[in-house]
């Protein structure tokens, strides 16, 4: 189940507010308990395997919690290493646990390349989202392991919850204790705010609109450079890579919009997770916009206990570099997600090496230097392999050509447009439509992204209008969730 | 006045379940791929999204027999075959199916109607050496919800932007115009359109020939896979339905596919899982079977394809007389013998010589 399905939308998600609201007149616990079902339900139904892996995650990161709470409280306030042992095994655990199934056959792969061996790889189950909640898992480790107050005494109930919440689970936010935990534990929390769940609504709407009208559509023209990439020329590649710039924003952003939407609809509240990042003005500011939890994770656990920026230049520039590069790994098993991490970081050690020369260009054209760099290296990241990266080089800056195959541009048509143009006096042939259909799809990408605020920022309002607009476009959405395909077949 | 965002909501929520109730329950109603029910007296519908619509017109229209197979039967007319064979037929076909599709849909057919008189089945030569589970995954999504008995997924056929927009609303307004009601003949039921026939379309895979390549045979294996697929998806069906006269036929692709096989080394195994399968399909006293590999005004007259294998209306049409005066039958006498003719045939054809006089011609 998807937050994007209708079974989520029509079934789940009315069901479980509606039963959240209704316990929660008893008392908070019994809405947090009916929250904590909800969730390994919506965990549950991914697999069935992922669940128990959840759970087991869930019970040895809290026992090991428990230990390092009860080393520290028997060791006393003076001593600031008690528990460090634990607290080490708890790291262990977890970075043994995501490693194992998410990186196995990609140590395997590396290990036969190396030592020409034929160690046979694993067909290993990889629970869908464990990147996220092991994060949230270390996070939770190392704040009880430094004692805040957020951590102590909390019940196994609040610490499942705060781990399986359904709107973070599969594709974040990577919510942090200190945000999250404190809204559990708050026995006299108000979870119902209509306002609140008002924006919530809408918030989700504007997600799952961002990823069924937007993202899909981008993805299918990336999809499609990627697949015919050994005839794509220049101009295709272009467009290619703006594609998959628009299909990634959208996709992620739109999903964190609409888990921000549905935890407001439970009563919680979830940081922002996108801040307009294709506004930024540096590679740097890029990572303030993109991805917040996790750039906010790996500077408070992993940048700052490495000693951040107070060990001198060399050490911050190795801090950032290390930072960047546990970033390309979290990504994925691929040389590709590597390559693309620590060529960030790379950007950022020059930008500070720079310092304030980089101002004195003007931010329009730092805005647009920002958006050639990551949309560049986001074809890296889309890359199968260092392979196919370099015949994407190739095809973008050497194959010359500007001409655009008619199916790519087919793909950005926009319903109805051509009953519109038949008004005009002039005949315009497929072509040109299409042609015009992708130059207002990748426009309209390019004002969403640059002009309006985006949904964290955004002023919400509660008229007519918007509640018109908003209903068309969430008809709209849901009705485009199925489909009546065309069966494609090539051999009979 | 002061915005209430409570009311908002409320409101809003409101708005979209009349939305969606309007849209679920005129889906239902008009019901364009007859998955709740038969075709509404008075609306005129279109029959043509097969995968789509195929399992409903199975289930609820009225019938007494069934054209079915791949898109080789796409342009066979059940006017035709209703006129030689006396029934009243529907026509379903699954382009690029698998045995075990087909089979299925069969499944279907049988549990909804205990009259059906005449199954017109193809057996693809390229389904032929398959697993029996075998379904195809790799053309599209398949709608399962109009396949399975789950109410809830149901949700995917109610609330469908195309199922709205490009059925349901278009059938309303041809009934507010006046349309009378009925549905596209199965004449018709065809994605194969305005494709044309020619040599021209053929010429290049028969021109491609390099010399007939060491022949393998059929393995164990292979022998094992044709074995099930056969038994699961064709002749057991026979056997539970001795009613019923299934009439199979192996549909006539052109010279130039068998040149492919010449060429890959195949040829031979094709032609013996072909008798395996006859030996075991002769099993069963309601199958009547035909193959016309010997027929070369068929086979090698490219005219009649649009690629190596796709053959045209007329030649589909040529195919129902031919089983209706009962020519190209394959029976227990001739199945070993049609065998060898084939072998002999396919074997020391001059595919060179052919493609050089069919591109002289054209």
């Amino acid at each position: 189940m998807q937050f994007n399905s209708l079974y989520f939308i029509l079934m789940f998600l009315p069901l479980v507010v509606a039963a959240h609201h209704l316990a929660g007149r008893s008392s908070k616990k019994a809405g947090d308990l009916l929250l904590l079902a909800a969730s390994l339900f919506f965990y549950g139904t991914q697999n069935i395997w992922y669940l128990v892996f959840l759970a087991a995650s869930i019970a040895v990161n809290y026992l090991l919690c428990r230990g390092i709470q009860a080393q520290r409280k028997r060791a006393g306030a003076s001593d600031k290493k008690a528990g460090r042992g634990l607290f080490v095994l708890s790291l262990v655990c977890n970075i043994g646990f995501l490693g194992y199934f998410k990186y196995t056959n990609f140590l395997v792969e590396n290990l036969n390349a190396i030592w020409k061996a034929d160690i046979p790889l694993t067909s290993i189950l990889l629970p869908v989202g464990i990147s996220f909640y092991t994060f949230s898992e270390i996070a939770f480790a190392a704040d009880v392991y430094r004692g805040q107050p957020w951590t102590e005494g909390i019940s196994f109930w609040d610490c499942a919850l705060y781990a399986a919440y359904f709107p973070k689970i599969l594709q974040g936010p990577i919510a942090l204790p200190r945000d999250l935990v404190p809204q559990i534990r708050d026995r006299n929390r108000k979870q119902q705010d209509p306002e609140n769940a008002a924006i919530g609504l809408q918030m989700f709407v504007f997600g799952l609109a961002k990823k069924v009208l937007l993202a899909d559509v981008f993805g299918q023209a990336a999809d499609w450079g990627f697949q015919y990439l050994v005839l794509t020329t220049t101009g295709e590649m272009l467009l290619t890579m703006v594609s998959y710039t628009f299909q990634i924003y959208f996709d992620f952003s739109g999903y964190s919009d609409m888990a921000i939407g549905v935890s407001k609809l439970l009563g919680y509240e979830l940081l922002p997770n996108f801040d307009s990042p294709y506004q930024a003005v540096s590679v740097t500011d890029f990572w303030r916009r993109w991805h917040i939890s996790l750039t906010t994770f790996l500077r408070e656990y992993v940048y700052f206990p490495l000693g951040g920026s107070r060990r001198g230049k060399a050490r911050t520039y190795l801090n950032i570099l290390l930072v960047f590069l546990v970033s390309g790994i979290w990504h994925g098993p691929n040389w590709t997600f590597v390559l693309w991490g620590v060529l960030h970081g790379l950007c950022q050690m020059a930008e500070r090496a720079a310092g304030k020369t980089l101002l004195r260009i003007p931010t329009v054209l730092r805005r647009i230097g920002t958006f050639l760099i990551v949309s560049f290296l986001w074809l890296l990241f889309r890359s199968a392999d260092l392979a196919e990266f370099q015949r994407v080089l190739w095809h973008l800056f050497l194959d010359r050509h500007f001409n655009f195959g008619a199916d790519l541009l087919a793909i950005f048509r926009l319903p109805g447009i051509r009953s519109v143009l038949n008004v005009l006096p002039i005949g315009i042939s497929d072509g040109a439509v299409n042609a015009l259909s992708t130059v207002l799809y990748v426009g309209f990408a390019f004002v969403l992204c640059n002009a309006v605020p985006n949904t964290n920022r955004r002023t919400y309002r509660f008229g007519v209008g918007t509640l018109l607009v908003l209903a068309v476009i969430f008809y709209i959405c849901l009705l485009s969730l199925t489909g009546v395909s065309t069966f494609v077949y090539n051999n009979f | 006045m002061k915005k209430n965002p409570g009311k908002w909501l409320k409101n809003f929520i409101l708005l979209m379940a009349a939305l969606l109730a309007v849209t679920g329950i005129l889906t239902a109603v008009v019901d364009p791929f007859f998955h709740y029910h038969a075709p509404l007296p008075g609306l005129s519908y279109e029959l043509s999204q097969q995968r789509f619509q195929n399992d409903g017109i199975t289930r609820h229209f009225s019938y007494n027999a069934v054209i079915t197979g791949t898109s080789m039967t796409e342009n066979f007319k059940t006017s035709e075959f209703d006129a030689l064979f006396g029934t009243n037929s529907i026509k379903v076909p699954y382009p690029g199916a698998t045995y075990r599709e087909i089979s299925d849909n069969l499944d279907a057919a049988f549990a909804t109607h205990d009259d059906i008189a005449i199954v017109l089945r193809c057996l693809d030569y390229t389904q032929l050496v398959k697993d029996p589970d075998a379904l195809r995954t790799d053309m599209g999504e398949y709608p399962e919800y109009l396949y399975d008995s789950n109410p809830f997924n149901d949700v995917q056929y109610l609330f469908n932007l195309d199922a709205m927009f490009e059925y349901t609303i278009p059938t309303l307004i041809r009934c507010l115009r006046g349309e009378p009601g009925g549905v596209t003949s199965f004449d018709d039921y065809s994605w194969t359109g305005e494709d044309t026939y020619s040599r021209d379309k053929v010429l290049p895979t028969l021109l491609s020939y390099q010399g007939m390549a060491k022949q393998e045979n059929l393995t164990d294996k292979e022998r094992q896979l044709v074995t099930d697929n056969i038994t699961e998806n064709v002749l057991n069906q026979a056997l539970a339905n001795p009613d019923t006269e299934f009439i199979i036929f192996f549909p006539p692709y052109s010279i130039a596919w068998w040149s492919d096989l010449a060429g890959e080394g195949t040829l031979k195994k094709q032609i013996q899982a072909e008798e395996l399968a006859e030996e075991l399909l002769l099993t069963a006293p309601n199958i009547r079977l035909y193959s016309f590999n010997l027929e070369d005004d068929i086979i090698c007259d490219l005219d009649n394809y649009k690629d190596e294998g796709h053959y045209s209306p007329a030649v589909s049409s040529m195919l129902l007389q031919r089983i209706h005066d009962g020519k190209d039958e394959i029976t227990k006498e001739n199945v070993a013998s049609y065998a060898k003719a084939q072998e002999e045939k396919f074997m020391n054809f001059d595919y060179a010589g052919f493609a050089g006089k069919e591109s002289g011609d054209s």
